[in-house]
C-alpha cells in the first residue's frame, strides 16, 4: 500500500492505464473508421465532427490516434519484454558463471550497444518487407545490453551477500541460488529499467515509422502519422500536434511511473536499513 | 554549567506526535563526566542530537537549556545554535561518515578554527598540527594533509575529537564515541576524552550503550528507557546498588570477564499496559497493578540518587 | 582420531587485493574436541572471521588442511558445519518469509514432506524462543534479536554438529544479547553442539567457551583454557586485550597509563619477526627479527612469544 502513497508512481500508473484502455477500447471510442478517406473534407481543423481534425486524405485524426495507440503500445511493450528477457538471461549467465562466458557476453553487449539500430533496420528492411514484427524484433534485440549490465551488476553485488553464503552452507545448488535468492532480489531495479524501456521503444518505433522504415501506411501509428503531417506543418497544426501529444504522454507517464517505482523501492530499501541499525 | 529542563523530542506520525524523549531534566557541571546509558530506542541519541541542534527538521523539540545563566528555548533553534562548535563540541559514533572524503582530514579542524576564532590560515594550520600531535595523530605534519581513507578508524575518531575540541568548548557531547572501535583503541580514546575534561575543566556528556565504557570515566550516570530517565545516581552508587529494576537488568545482562553470568533474562511479560503505565512495566519482574495504571515520577531516594519507580529495589 | 571433532592444520588464506596478496589467515593450526566451545578473539583485521569462513567452506584456503571427523573437507561446505553470520540483517534473504527461511535447509536436502518440514520449522522456532505468529513476517519486520534467532533456527534445522558463531551478539542490545547467550548455552547442551565463537568481546567468550584462541594479524598467538588464559595471559597482546577490556565496575577503573598512542594493527602491513612487536612494550631486537614459536605453559596452554 505504500506504493500508492507515492504520487509520481500513482499518476504515472493512472496515465498508463488510461492509455492502455484507449488502445483496447479504440473500436468503441473511435468516431470514424481510421482508414475511411473523405478527400472532400481534407485537412479540416478540429470540430464537433472531427475532434482532432482530419488529415490529407480526410481521415479522422482522433480515430487514427486511438488506433495508433494499439500499435505503439504493442510495439513498446513487446519490445520491452523481449529486451528485458534477453537482458536478464544473459546478465544472469554472465555474472553467475563469470570468466570467459562473462567476457564473451559483455563484449557482445558492447558490440550491440555501439551498433546503430537504424543501420540494422535498413539492412533488415532491404532483406524483408517493413513490418510490425520486424520493428519489435529490432528494438527488442538492440535494447537488451543495458538490462544485461544492470542485472549483472546487481547479481555480482548480491552474490557476495551473506544470505547467499548461508544458502550455500545449507547445500543449495546454483540453480536454487539463482532462482530463489539472486533473481527475486535483482528484480526491483530490472522492473524500473523495464518501465524506462517502454518509452524508449515507443520513441524508436515512432522514429523508424517517421522515416518510413517502420510500420507502413495505411496502418496508423503515431510515428507514421507524424511523417505524414510533415509537409502540412504550416497549414494544419493539429495534424502533427495530436500524435505528438500522445507520444509525449506515453513517454511521460512511463518515466513518471519508473521514477516513482525507483523511489518506492529505494525508500523501501532504506527503511529496511534503518530498522537494522 | 549546563542545565536541561523538560527536554521533549517528538516526531509527527500519522497525525499524532510520537515522543521519543519524554521530558528529561538533568544538568552537568564543569569538570564532570555525565554518562547517559540505555538500549536502542531509549532516546539517548535523540537527546544528544537535540543538545547539538542536529535533529532532522521535522522533529518537534520542546524544553529549555540553561547555559551560563542564559536560558535558551529548544524550539528556537537559531538562538543557541551558534553555541555549537565554540561552546559545545560534538563527537560522533561513526568517524568514517563524518569526515568528508574529498578534503584532507586537517581541514575540518582548521576551518573550524578560522570560522569560530577568526584565525589566519597559517595560524589555524599550525594550531591544527599542534592539536594533532597532542592527540597522538602522528606524525602530525603529515597526517593533517592526508585523506580519511588513509587513516585507521581510531585515528579518524581522534581527528573528530580534534575538530570537536579545537575551539576549547566548555561542554563536550560524545555520542557512542568508541562503539565502532577495537577495545585497545577504545581505551585510548576514553583516556583522551578524560584528560581533556581534566585539563580544561570542561563538562562531558558521554552517551553509550556500554556500561563498561560508562564505568570507566563517568562520575554521574543517567539511565534512560524508552525516552524516560528512570534512574540517576553517582557511578559508584548506581553500579553498587541500582534502585530501578531496569538498571539492575542492564547490569546483570552485561557479559563479564570475571564470571559467567548465564541466567535467564526475563522475556517481556506481555501484560497489557495502559497509556499511563511505567515504561518498563511490560518487562519488569516486579510489575504490580499500580505500575500498569500510574506513571511513576522521578523522586529522590538518597541525596543525588533519583529513581523513577513505584517500588524501587531497596 | 575420533576424539577430535575438527582439526585445522596450518591453514592460510590470502585475499587478492589489487593483485597484491594479503595474508588474512597465515598458518593457523588447532584442534577441537566434540562438544567443546572455542572462542576466537582478536581485533578487526586479525583474520578471525576469514578463518571462520574457511572452516565453513565458504572460502578455500590456499594452504593447509581442515579435517572434520577424520575426513578432509578443505574448501567444501558440509551440512554438519554451519555458520551464523555477524549481521543478521544481511544474512537473511529479504524476500523470504521467516517460515521459508527456516525450512529452506530441509527443502534443499529434500528431507520430509511439506507438512513434516513445516512441523520441524515450527518446533525449532519454539526452541529458539520465537512466537509462531512471526512465521509470515519478512526479516525487516523483525527486531535484531528476533532476526538473530531466525538465523540460528535456519542453521539448526539440518542438525549440524559444529556451529560457527560470528559475533552473534555484537549487534544486539545488552539484554537481548544476554538472552541469546543463554539460549546458545542451552542449545549446546541439548543438541551436543560444538561451537566456534568468533568475537571481539572477551567477556562474551568467557560466557560460553572453555577454550580461547587469540589471533593477531593472521597468526594464532595464544590458545588455552579460558580461565587460565584470562587469569595468566602469556602473550603481551592477550595482556593488552585484557587490560583494555572495560570492566563494568567503577571501582576497577583502569585507563591505560602507557602506550596510548600506539597504532592498532594495519591490516595491509605484515611486520617481520613477531607481528605484534611494533605495539609490544617488551619487544627487543630478537622479536623484530625472528617469528616466535609456540611454547607450552600449562597443559593445553600455548603462547607464541619470545618474552613470555
Amino acid at each position: 500500500m505504500r506504493l500508492l502513497n507515492n504520487s509520481s508512481l500513482f499518476f504515472g500508473f493512472t496515465l498508463i492505464t488510461g492509455l492502455v484502455m484507449i488502445a483496447i477500447l479504440a473500436p468503441l471510442l473511435a468516431t470514424h473508421s481510421p482508414y475511411q478517406t473523405d478527400v472532400d473534407n481534407w485537412l479540416q481543423a478540429p470540430s464537433q465532427q472531427h475532434l482532432f481534425g482530419t488529415d490529407r486524405l480526410g481521415r479522422d485524426i482522433f480515430s487514427r490516434v486511438l488506433y495508433g495507440a494499439r500499435i505503439s503500445l504493442t510495439v513498446g511493450l513487446l519490445a520491452t519484454f523481449l529486451s528485458v528477457g534477453i537482458g536478464t538471461l544473459l546478465g544472469l549467465m554472465a555474472s553467475f558463471y563469470g570468466g570467459l562466458i562473462d567476457m564473451l557476453i559483455m563484449r557482445f553487449a558492447d558490440i550491440v550497444l555501439v551498433f546503430p539500430s537504424l543501420l540494422l533496420v535498413l539492412t533488415l528492411v532491404a532483406i524483408f518487407e517493413p513490418a510490425i514484427w520486424l520493428v519489435i524484433l529490432v528494438i527488442g534485440c538492440t535494447g537488451w545490453p543495458s538490462v544485461a549490465r544492470l542485472v549483472r551488476g546487481e547479481v555480482l553485488r548480491l552474490r557476495q551477500s551473506d544470505f547467499v553464503a548461508s544458502a550455500r552452507l545449507l547445500g543449495a545448488t546454483n540453480r536454487r541460488i539463482i532462482l530463489q535468492h539472486l533473481l527475486p532480489n535483482a528484480l526491483g531495479p530490472v522492473l524500473v529499467a523495464a518501465t524506462l524501456c517502454v518509452p524508449a521503444a515507443v520513441m524508436t518505433e515512432a522514429g523508424l515509422s517517421y522515416l518510413g522504415l517502420g510500420v507502413q501506411l495505411p496502418m496508423p501509428t503515431w510515428g507514421n502519422m507524424l511523417r505524414d503531417a510533415q509537409a502540412y506543418l504550416r497549414y494544419a497544426w493539429w495534424y502533427a500536434f495530436f500524435p505528438g501529444l500522445f507520444i509525449f504522454l506515453t513517454v511521460f507517464s512511463f518515466h513518471l511511473a519508473g521514477e516513482g517505482l525507483r523511489q518506492a523501492l529505494g525508500i523501501d530499501r532504506s527503511t529496511r536499513r534503518n530498522k537494522s541499525a | 554549567m549546563l542545565e536541561i529542563r523538560e527536554l521533549k523530542v517528538g516526531f509527527p506520525e500519522q497525525g499524532e506526535i510520537l515522543w521519543v524523549v519524554k521530558g528529561s531534566t538533568f544538568s552537568v557541571t564543569a569538570g564532570e563526566v555525565l554518562g547517559i546509558v540505555g538500549e536502542s530506542g531509549s532516546g539517548k541519541s535523540m537527546t544528544a542530537l537535540a543538545l547539538t541542534g542536529l535533529l532532522p527538521p521535522e522533529a518537534i523539540v520542546q524544553g529549555e537549556m540553561i547555559y551560563q545563566q542564559k536560558t535558551f528555548s529548544f524550539d528556537k533553534r537559531e538562538q543557541w545554535q551558534k553555541l555549537r562548535g565554540t561552546e559545545i563540541g560534538l563527537v560522533f559514533q561513526d568517524p568514517a561518515s563524518s569526515l568528508n572524503p574529498l578534503y584532507p582530514v586537517g581541514r575540518s579542524v582548521w576551518e573550524a578554527l578560522r570560522y569560530h576564532l577568526q584565525y589566519s590560515e597559517e595560524k589555524a594550520k599550525k594550531e591544527t598540527e599542534k592539536l594533532f600531535s597532542a592527540l597522538g595523530i602522528l606524525p602530525a605534519a603529515k597526517r593533517v594533509r592526508q585523506y580519511p581513507h588513509q587513516l585507521s578508524g581510531g585515528l579518524k575518531q581522534r581527528v573528530m575529537l580534534a575538530a570537536a575540541i579545537c575551539c576549547r568548548p566548555a561542554v563536550l557531547i560524545a555520542d557512542e564515541p568508541t562503539t565502532a572501535l577495537d577495545v585497545t583503541v577504545q581505551a585510548q580514546i576514553l583516556k583522551l576524552l578524560h584528560s581533556y575534561v581534566e585539563l580544561q575543566q570542561a563538562a562531558l556528556v558521554l552517551i553509550s550503550h556500554d556500561l563498561g565504557v560508562i564505568a570507566q570515566i563517568a562520575e554521574r550516570v543517567i539511565v534512560m528507557c524508552q525516552g524516560v530517565i528512570v534512574e540517576e545516581a553517582s557511578v559508584y552508587e548506581l553500579y553498587q546498588q541500582p534502585l530501578h529494576p531496569y538498571t539492575k537488568l542492564l547490569l546483570t545482562s552485561l557479559p563479564r570477564l570475571d564470571r559467567a553470568i548465564l541466567h535467564q533474562v526475563p522475556q517481556a511479560s506481555g501484560a497489557a499496559a495502559a497509556d499511563k503505565a511505567c515504561v518498563f512495566a511490560k518487562r519488569c519482574q516486579h510489575c504490580q497493578q499500580q505500575c500498569l495504571t500510574k506513571e511513576p515520577v522521578l523522586k529522590t531516594m538518597t541525596p543525588g540518587h533519583l529513581v523513577c519507580c513505584h517500588f524501587p529495589l531497596l | 582420531m575420533n576424539d577430535k571433532e575438527l582439526k585445522i592444520i596450518n591453514v592460510a588464506y590470502s585475499y587478492l587485493d589489487d593483485s597484491w596478496p594479503l595474508a588474512a589467515v597465515d598458518g593457523v593450526s588447532f584442534t577441537l574436541a566434540p562438544g567443546s566451545a572455542l572462542g576466537l578473539v582478536g581485533e578487526s583485521g586479525s583474520g578471525k572471521s576469514t578463518l571462520g569462513k574457511c572452516i565453513a567452506g565458504l572460502l578455500c584456503p590456499q594452504r593447509g588442511r581442515i579435517i572434520f571427523r577424520g575426513q578432509e573437507i578443505t574448501g567444501n561446505t558440509n551440512r554438519d558445519i554451519q555458520l551464523v553470520f555477524q549481521d543478521s540483517a544481511t544474512a537473511l534473504n529479504p524476500r523470504m518469509k521467516v517460515s521459508a527461511l527456516v525450512e529452506e535447509g530441509l527443502q534443499i536436502q529434500r528431507i520430509g514432506s511439506a507438512k513434516e518440514r513445516q512441523k520441524a520449522a515450527t518446533e525449532l522456532l519454539q526452541t529458539v524462543g520465537l512466537e509462531l505468529s512471526l512465521c509470515s513476517r519478512y526479516p525487516y519486520q523483525l527486531s535484531g534479536g528476533q532476526r538473530q534467532r531466525v538465523a540460528l533456527a535456519r542453521t539448526l534445522i539440518l542438525k549440524p554438529q559444529l556451529l560457527i558463531l560470528d559475533e552473534p551478539v555484537s549487534s544486539l542490545d545488552v539484554t537481548a544479547g544476554a538472552r541469546l547467550l543463554a539460549l546458545l548455552h542451552d542449545l549446546k547442551a541439548k543438541h551436543h553442539l560444538t561451537y566456534i565463537l568468533i568475537s571481539h568481546d572477551l567477556a562474551v567468550v568467557r560466557q560460553l567457551c572453555q577454550r580461547v584462541a587469540v589471533m593477531y594479524a593472521g597468526k594464532l598467538v595464544e590458545i588455552g583454557e579460558v580461565t587460565t588464559v584470562f587469569s595468566q595471559p602469556r602473550h603481551y597482546y592477550t595482556k593488552m586485550l585484557l587490560a583494555s577490556h572495560p570492566v563494568p565496575d567503577p571501582r576497577q577503573r583502569k585507563l591505560p597509563e602507557t602506550n596510548i598512542y600506539s597504532e592498532p594493527l594495519d591490516p595491509t602491513l605484515r611486520p617481520t619477526g613477531c607481528r605484534f612487536h611494533p605495539r609490544c612494550p617488551a619487544a627487543d631486537s630478537h622479536c623484530r627479527r625472528i617469528p616466535p614459536g609456540f611454547k607450552e605453559f600449562a597443559k593445553g596452554h600455548y603462547a607464541a612469544c619470545h618474552q613470555a
